[in-house]
């Protein structure tokens, strides 16, 4: 073959290419999608093209979050964690919410009190004499993105579909709060009542905490479901359908979700018109997003990530309470650890204000109380505080114990990024180098997975073990019931078990607000200083990293950001 | 060449055979449980013994084995566990994007490498040569990551002209018809010209990652068999007659392509499972970091359906391989 034969195929062959691909089109049915996943499109829903040119138009908040949920059906996704969390909150749709805009700096130094709730689906309510029935009316102006009006129907759907398909909401309903079996009674199109077995402090606070509680369009959904499928599962993996500021426009499973206004909310908001989740793995790629103005909002930096944002122009972090806790636990079923003063000596060998300098750089509290210290809680009594680090008592305490000298066997300490986060093996170090003052040597085990590290705590099988406890509200009834009851903890992992403490605990998760739970909730409170069945290190503070640009912000105690109610 | 071919095709599905029970056996040795997240954030006894139950994870290993092979003769290769999608959907929706990512890596890889390598071997000592051995040996010693993060570093952060790392598109929206579900490919076929840019601009950075860092090993390779191709008694006849030096060179380089070839097939081969850690630091939508997810997480039915396709995937390139490599060498023979 010469030469020119040569080039002469090859310009004839490429010829025919771009003959060829000057002819192709797509077939007529082709898929419209995003990069990755076509996005079911439903009916009602804007079309791509209409999207794009929204898109270009629109107000857009452009969110970078670690991680993005793959699913939208929250009874699902709730149970995943973070990836649900950062973007879950905003779909709304909730019977009740918790106004933040009054407190303190908008929610950023205080709680809310757990049942001060505001109306969000529900306009009115009002309970019986015995509190054990709330009649509850449903506002009139709420229609859904897909042209449905709010009705009971939904809510006695979702409420079902919720025990039904949500292991969570089962714990919220029937755990923290008491409600019976089937607690939704219908009176008319917007009114119905809802029983519980007790009045508790969290009765209609449970439907503001929770995203997994939204009342969904049952109209809409219904026209999905099947025999197989009678909650209508698979369409709610990529489809939401509620009543909330926001409608899906576009979701790419676990790395975009594009929101746009509900036309049909019948909310204030600000002047958000689309958000725009994404999925960005690596917080220095964030870092440099926020830095460089890309985004408007950036989660899950580090704290030496966040240290280095404070004072750049143009970037506010935000640092604000939040509900969760981070803390060292030991088996206490046998070993040296069942004995509660080897306990007390852990908690006066850490210097927990060091600990906050340290690895936290200073974006957490010391934890000082038995209970968090942002909660609603009885008169600060000093005796209800933390005793200061003194390494030197906490190795007479292990003497007084038997343990001169400290520990003969090491104590494994197994740690996970899950939970505490990514300041784990931080802490760990830290907190090894602490206790080896008082002879306590610890030998850190990261578990890289974790499902075999919540497996590991979940049934007991460790010695000892960094977490962050999460409660779903802070609110003293829910906090002491998840992990330190004899038998009827919704998880106790420790094996701790004080009558003392039961007694107070249970107390404070059936008594209303008053003088008599304040009580309860100072006898449950010292038992933990004192007993430490759990040794708690930090309060946590919740931040957020946010362009200065933005307005309008409210904290909530889930940490997350509503964004319809920001202005840009 | 026709048997052959029969018999190392027919040969495919029980090594993937093997592989689907190698990797199902390893899969149950590791601790976890699954069901502890799946069951909520507070999950009691009862609720774990009721998620294991409905996902099957309380039956015996082999039950659970009988069951997931059963399926996957049927084409159903079961739905994650966590997220309750098809696997099958995951996969068709992930690995596009991979190859998308690979292939262009790997072109990139070839042209730098080899042209590195053969400036290392035909210069030998002389400083062009040294210069060449010195860049390898740099390109060599950083990490994936960090070549990644320099990338960004300085065409992002500090030039600003690369996009920002944020996937395959930027942050607005991009909408795409599907037809092949190879996003840049459909781009191109359907005309959509500004998509394509932008799923080109945003490939530049991962594919230099990738390409400048597997360059070292075409460099290596390429330096090795060329210098030996170089000495070789054939080239030296071919200089004796008077051929330029450039066909001198292409002549050695058709001697020594062999391996060059092999290795990256091997290379393709081995990065079908996705190059993880470049696809988190650019966020890249890839089925490496959803594979590496699914068995951290031990997500057993998306980590066999991960296993088994980039299992397929590899001995289908080595079968590729061998062709192509009795091709390029008739003296080559396997039987």
């Amino acid at each position: 073959m010469n030469r020119r034969s040569s080039a002469i195929r090859a310009a004839a062959a490429s010829a025919l290419l771009v003959i060829a691909l000057a002819a192709c089109q797509p077939p007529e049915d082709a898929e419209e999608m995003d990069v990755g996943q076509d996005a079911s499109q439903d009916d009602g829903a804007i079309e791509p093209d209409e999207s794009a040119q929204a898109g270009v138009d629109a107000t857009t908040l452009n969110y970078a979050i670690p991680s993005l949920t793959d699913n939208l059906d929250f009874s699902v996704a709730g149970q995943m964690g973070l990836p649900w969390r950062y973007a879950g909150y905003n779909f709304g749709s909730t019977l009740f919410s918790y106004d933040v805009a009054e407190l303190q700096e908008q929610g950023c130094a205080a709680f809310p009190e757990p049942d001060a709730v505001n109306g969000e689906l529900a306009a009115s309510w009002e309970f019986d004499a015995a509190r054990n029935v709330y009649t509850i009316t449903l506002r009139d102006d709420v229609v859904s993105a897909f042209g449905n009006p709010l009705t009971t129907e939904d809510v006695a759907w979702s409420v079902e579909r919720h025990f039904e398909t949500d292991n969570s909401a089962v714990v919220d309903y029937q755990l923290i709060a008491d409600y019976p079996d089937d607690p939704i009674s219908i009176i008319d199109d917007l009114t119905f009542e809802m029983a519980v077995n007790s009045p508790t402090t969290l009765d209609l606070g449970i439907h503001a905490t929770w995203p997994g509680h939204a009342i969904m369009d049952s109209t809409k959904m219904l026209e999905h479901a099947t025999d197989d499928d009678p909650w209508a599962e698979e369409w709610a993996r990529d489809n939401w359908a509620g009543f909330g500021p926001w409608i899906v426009d576009d979701f790419v499973p676990g790395e975009r979700l594009v929101l746009v206004v509900n036309e049909n909310f019948y909310g204030d908001r600000g002047n958000v018109e689309r958000v725009v989740y994404d999925a960005i793995p690596e917080s220095s790629s964030r870092l440099q997003l926020i830095t460089q103005t890309e985004v408007d909002i950036v989660a899950g930096l580090s704290f030496d990530q966040l240290q280095s944002l404070q004072g750049i122009d143009g970037v506010d972090v935000s640092d604000c309470v939040g509900p969760r806790r981070d803390l060292i636990t030991f088996n206490q079923e046998d070993g040296p650890f069942a004995d509660a003063r080897v306990r007390e000596a852990v908690s006066l060998a850490i210097d927990r204000q060091a600990l906050v300098d340290g690895p936290y750089r200073g974006f957490a509290a010391p934890a000082i109380r038995g209970l968090h210290q942002g909660m609603p809680y009885p008169d600060e009594d000093p005796e209800l505080l933390y005793d200061e680090y003194a390494p030197d008592a906490a190795a007479a305490l292990l003497t007084e114990a038997g343990f001169d000298g400290g520990l003969d066997e090491p104590v494994e300490l197994i740690i996970n990024d899950a939970r505490p986060g990514a300041h784990a093996e931080d802490v760990a170090v830290f907190l090894q180098g602490q206790l080896s003052q008082i002879g306590i040597e610890l030998v850190i085990q990261p578990i890289a997975s974790s499902a075999e590290f919540l497996e590991r705590w979940g049934e007991g099988r460790f010695q000892a073990a960094i977490y962050m406890e999460q409660p779903l509200i802070a609110e003293p009834g829910t906090t002491l019931t998840l992990h330190h009851l004899c038998e009827s903890a919704i998880q106790n992992v420790t094996g701790f078990c004080n009558p003392n403490f039961d007694e107070a605990a249970l107390a404070v998760n059936s008594l209303l607000p008053g003088a008599e739970r304040d009580e309860a909730t100072r006898q449950a409170a010292e038992v933990i200083l004192k007993d430490n069945p759990f040794n708690y290190l930090v309060d946590r503070q919740c931040q957020l990293s946010v362009s200065s640009d933005i307005e309008g912000y409210r904290h909530y105690p889930h940490c997350e950001l509503m964004v319809h109610h920001l202005d840009m | 060449m026709s048997l052959f071919l029969l018999k190392r095709l027919a040969l495919i599905p029980v090594s993937l055979l093997l592989v689907v029970t190698l990797s199902f056996a390893l899969l149950a040795l590791i601790p976890g449980d699954p069901a502890y997240v799946i069951a909520g954030p507070f999950p009691s006894d009862e609720d774990v013994a009721i998620v294991q139950q409905e996902l099957g994870l309380d039956q015996p290993v082999w039950v659970q084995f009988k069951t997931y092979l059963a399926n996957v003769a049927q084409g159903d290769f079961g739905r994650s566990l966590y997220t309750q999608r098809p696997v099958v959907e995951d996969i068709l929706r992930l690995a596009p994007n991979t190859i998308e990512l690979i292939i262009p890596s790997i072109i990139l890889a070839m042209v730098l490498g080899i042209g590195i390598g053969i400036m290392a071997a035909y210069y030998g000592d002389r400083s062009y040569g040294r210069l060449a051995r010195g860049v390898t040996g740099v390109i060599q010693s950083t990490p994936d990551f960090v070549m990644a993060l320099l990338l960004i570093y300085v065409f992002f952060f500090l030039m600003g002209v690369a996009p920002a790392p944020v996937g395959r598109t930027g942050l607005g929206d991009v909408t795409l018809l599907r037809w092949t579900g190879f996003p840049l490919v459909d781009a191109l076929l359907t005309g959509q010209w500004a998509t394509a840019g932008v799923l080109l601009r945003h490939m530049v950075l991962p594919v230099l990652t990738i390409g400048i860092v597997y360059s070292a090993y075409f460099a290596r390779t390429t330096r090795a068999t060329m210098g030996a191709a170089l000495r070789s008694p054939q080239v030296e006849f071919a200089r004796a007659n008077g051929l330029s030096e450039r066909r001198v060179v292409w002549y050695a380089f058709l001697d020594a392509r062999t391996p060059i070839v092999t290795y990256s097939v091997i290379l393709l081969a081995a990065m079908s499972g996705g190059v993880i850690i470049v696809e988190t630091v650019f966020a890249w939508p890839g089925i490496g970091r959803w594979g590496l997810d699914s068995i951290v997480e031990l997500d057993i039915p998306a980590a066999q359906g991960f296993i088994v396709v980039t299992g397929a995937i590899t001995l289908t390139l080595y079968i590729l391989l061998d062709l192509l490599t009795r091709y390029l060498d008739p003296r080559v023979k396997y039987e």
